[in-house]
């Protein structure tokens, strides 16, 4: 074999450039077509259950009916309905109170508690387990908990205010009271899981930057707020945006405790949402309701990914 | 073995001994016939709704119909299959039995009819029997194919016509009334007999005076409680004292709804000052509608107005104090009782409505009625119905609500309508609005309801 022969081989081997682009894009699809075919068993219950569902509703709340009768398109009769409707205004206001109350309260404590689990180890294997029971009660079990707890005759925390020389009190009867019962019933449900949340954050900060700051002369409220916050700030706020999501759909410990009430203090956007479909078989009323709550959910969270990338923008 | 030997020696009578020649034919007969009978039986089988009911009891043979009820009771269920032996004995239907609770009645119901296969029968009271069937999941009833048929014209006549008038909504009646209940005011004799009243309160004045006689907040004893919350459906315990003054929360035309008028503002008032002013009855949400059934259980509470199906329970337990009822009390010269009425509804999507139609009847009669109505307490809405079996106590509340039995006109929005209500009772109760400033929300609220 001679040395040219070679390179005519070579020749016949080499690709031109279209076709290089031609095997380029059949490699590419051939790459693709698998990587679909893994994210198939997904998408599909992903299409049917979300995607559909969610545009079905959007499509829903300009009608009426569409659950027990036939649909008929009302144009913006729901929405109109709905925003006149003073029980409405409330549970908005009601939901971002105990969003903002429940948000606050739990993620101050799971700090302060993976705080204290990262720096005492003996033991925490037992804390961070009985932290994280409660998260595994179904939430119909936590409310029927705090009813015993807030019961004005044999209630824990009355019998405890008692002991200690106050008057009892009508816990579940008070508009302020019972609104505060189920923030800390979600707060008591939520507090392991974010607490081991931020106990794995914390764990990921790396242990130099936080010996340099104490050669430096840092304290150690001056460590954890120049040191361990802005190191800790993409996972909070990827907590807060979680948080939003999950404390704007409160319902269940709304329907076990209150019921919406008294006189509608404790009423809530999903609660709402339940009343108008199930109660009242207002269905489009109710579909628009959940639109609602959707587009406030998505402002909320596209504000915090905002406030995220600004931050970022500002580091960089 | 021993019976088969004894049957053997047994001598058969004259006429039926055969031959040996007979016998022979005979088993060959047979020998062939069994497997054609065997052929027949297996595609019987392979056919079954087409062959079963041809070899049926009655035409219902082998048919299942589902079954849906809010209880009365913890023990309904075992009460229903009970009286529904005889009914399924003698139709070959099978009846199986779900309970919806109360509180969750509503989202139970709609997501059974959005489906492909509803309840064939299930129980709704007036106050959501219209909203269900305008909106096309209930069977109209009132046609020649069901309840005026030739053959139930007879029994048709023997409903209260007051019972059927108020189920109907612009001429169409979406279930058959099967039960007519109200409340009564139980009332702890020693707790009377200690704060020195002498007789039992006819008035909503005189309860008034009565209950503040009747509480010691030192010892935990109140007077009066009556459900407050609208979880607790607390519109349903005051609509009679709207009734007793004259008024309604909606015109009868059912074209506006009528919350901010005197009767109901004075009925609302009357209400709220027990707790607020006068402080006979506990504070909104201190107890629950159970909590109050409990404080009377345990001597703590002078006057319970509830429902009469809690008699069962009261005697059942045997309350460590002396105990009766009355009749709510009046006011403005009226006293009427309040219900919502009971309805046997079939859906209009069962697969079986002649079967459906069938446990319709048998529910709405004495053979049920009569038991089932007696141990929950209820009146009947049939002249042949008869729930007292003697039972004086029964017998009183049933004279009570024959008497004075003013119930809830059914209406496509009337569920909304009775929370609205109901939300301002809880307003006005906690004080966190006036009666007039409730009443003037709920206004607002039940026009748009109306409207919308």
């Amino acid at each position: 074999m001679t040395s040219g022969t070679t390179e005519g081989a070579w020749d016949e081997l080499t690709l031109s450039e279209a076709d290089y682009r031609r095997a380029g894009a059949r490699y590419r699809q051939r790459r693709s077509f698998r990587a679909y075919l893994f994210v198939l068993p997904y998408f599909l219950p992903f299409l049917a259950f979300l995607v559909v569902p969610t545009f079905w509703s959007i499509w829903l709340s300009f009608n009426q009916g569409g659950l027990l009768d036939s649909a008929k398109y009302v144009g913006l009769g729901n929405w109109r309905a709905i925003s006149s409707d003073t029980e409405l205004t409330g549970a908005v206001k009601n939901t971002a109170v105990y969003a903002v109350e429940a948000i606050l309260l739990v993620f101050t404590l799971a700090l302060l508690l993976a705080l204290l689990l990262n720096r005492y180890r003996t033991g925490s294997n037992f804390f961070k387990l009985a932290l994280y029971i409660p998260l595994l009660a179904p939430a119909v079990l936590v409310g029927l908990i705090w009813q015993f707890l807030t019961n004005f005759d044999f209630g824990f925390i009355n019998l405890v205010l008692q002991a200690l020389g106050f008057d009892r009190l009508n816990i579940l009867g008070s508009g302020t009271l019972a609104l505060g019962t189920i923030v800390l019933a979600e707060v008591w449900r939520g507090l392991g899981f974010w607490t081991l949340y931020f106990l794995a954050s914390l764990q990921n900060i790396p242990e130099e930057l936080l010996d340099a700051a104490r050669v430096d002369g840092a304290r150690g409220f001056q460590r954890f707020r120049r040191v361990t916050i802005p190191l800790l700030r993409p996972m909070l706020l990827f907590a807060v945006v979680i948080a939003i999501i999950a404390n704007f759909q409160v319902f269940d410990t709304v329907y076990v405790l209150t019921q919406g009430g008294p006189a509608e203090s404790t009423s809530t956007l999903v609660w709402f949402i339940w009343k108008r479909m199930f109660q009242f078989q207002e269905t489009g009323q109710a579909y628009a309701a959940a639109v609602l709550l959707l587009l406030i959910i998505l402002g909320l969270t596209a504000t915090s990914f905002w406030l995220l990338g600004a931050r970022r923008r500002r580091e960089a | 073995m021993d019976d088969l030997g004894d049957r053997s020696r047994e001598t058969l009578p004259e006429s039926n001994a055969i031959g040996r020649r007979d016998f022979l034919r005979k088993a060959a007969v047979g020998a062939v016939s069994l497997p054609v009978a065997g052929a027949l039986v297996g595609s019987a089988a392979a056919r079954p709704s087409i062959r079963v009911r041809d070899r049926a009891r009655s035409q219902f043979e082998g048919v299942t119909l589902q079954f849906a009820k809010a209880p009365f009771g913890t023990d309904e269920k075992d009460v229903i299959a009970a009286l529904l032996k005889p009914f399924e004995a003698k139709t070959g239907i099978t009846v199986r039995h779900t309970i919806v609770p109360w509180n969750v009645e509503g989202a139970a119901y709609a997501t059974n009819y959005a489906g492909p296969n509803p309840y064939d029968v299930s129980y709704q009271t007036s106050t959501d029997l219209t909203g269900l069937g305008t909106k096309g999941v209930l069977e109209v009833l009132n046609t020649t194919q069901w309840l005026n048929s030739p053959a139930y014209l007879s029994t048709r006549a023997k409903f209260i016509p007051n019972t059927i008038k108020k189920s109907t909504f612009q001429g169409k009646l979406y279930g058959l009334p099967c039960i007519i209940g109200g409340t009564v005011m139980f009332y702890n004799k020693d707790l009377l007999a200690k704060a020195g009243v002498t007789s039992v309160p006819t008035t909503a004045a005189q309860l008034a005076v009565a209950a503040t006689k009747c509480t010691d907040s030192g010892a935990g004893v109140w007077g009066f409680n009556v459900p407050m919350t609208d979880k607790d459906f607390t519109w349903y315990f005051h609509y009679c004292n709207i009734h007793n003054r004259g008024g309604d929360i909606i015109s009868k035309d059912q074209n506006r709804v009528t919350f901010a008028t005197a009767p109901v503002i004075a009925a609302t008032q009357a209400s709220v000052d027990l707790i607020l002013k006068q402080k006979a009855q506990p504070p909104v949400g201190q107890y629950d509608r159970e909590g109050g059934v409990a404080l009377f259980k345990g001597g703590r509470l002078a006057f319970l107005q509830d429902e009469p199906l809690r008699l069962a329970v009261f005697r059942k337990e045997g309350l460590p104090f002396k105990w009766d009822f009355v009749d709510p009390v009046g006011a403005a010269g009226r006293r009427t009782i309040f219900s919502t009425t009971g309805h046997w509804v079939m859906a209009s999507k069962g697969a079986n409505k002649a079967a459906a139609w069938e446990l319709t009847k048998y529910l709405s009669s004495p053979a049920f009625a009569n038991e089932f109505g007696s141990h929950y307490g209820w009146a009947p809405v049939r002249s042949d119905v008869n729930t007292s079996k003697g039972d004086p106590q029964v017998k009183r509340v049933n004279a009570y609500v024959l008497k004075g039995w003013d119930g809830l006109p059914t209406g496509p929005k009337m569920a909304q309508l009775t929370s609205v209500y109901g939300q301002a009772i809880e307003a006005a109760a906690t004080g966190s609005k006036s009666v007039q400033a409730a009443m003037a929300k709920a206004q607002a609220d039940g026009t748009r309801i109306l409207k919308s």
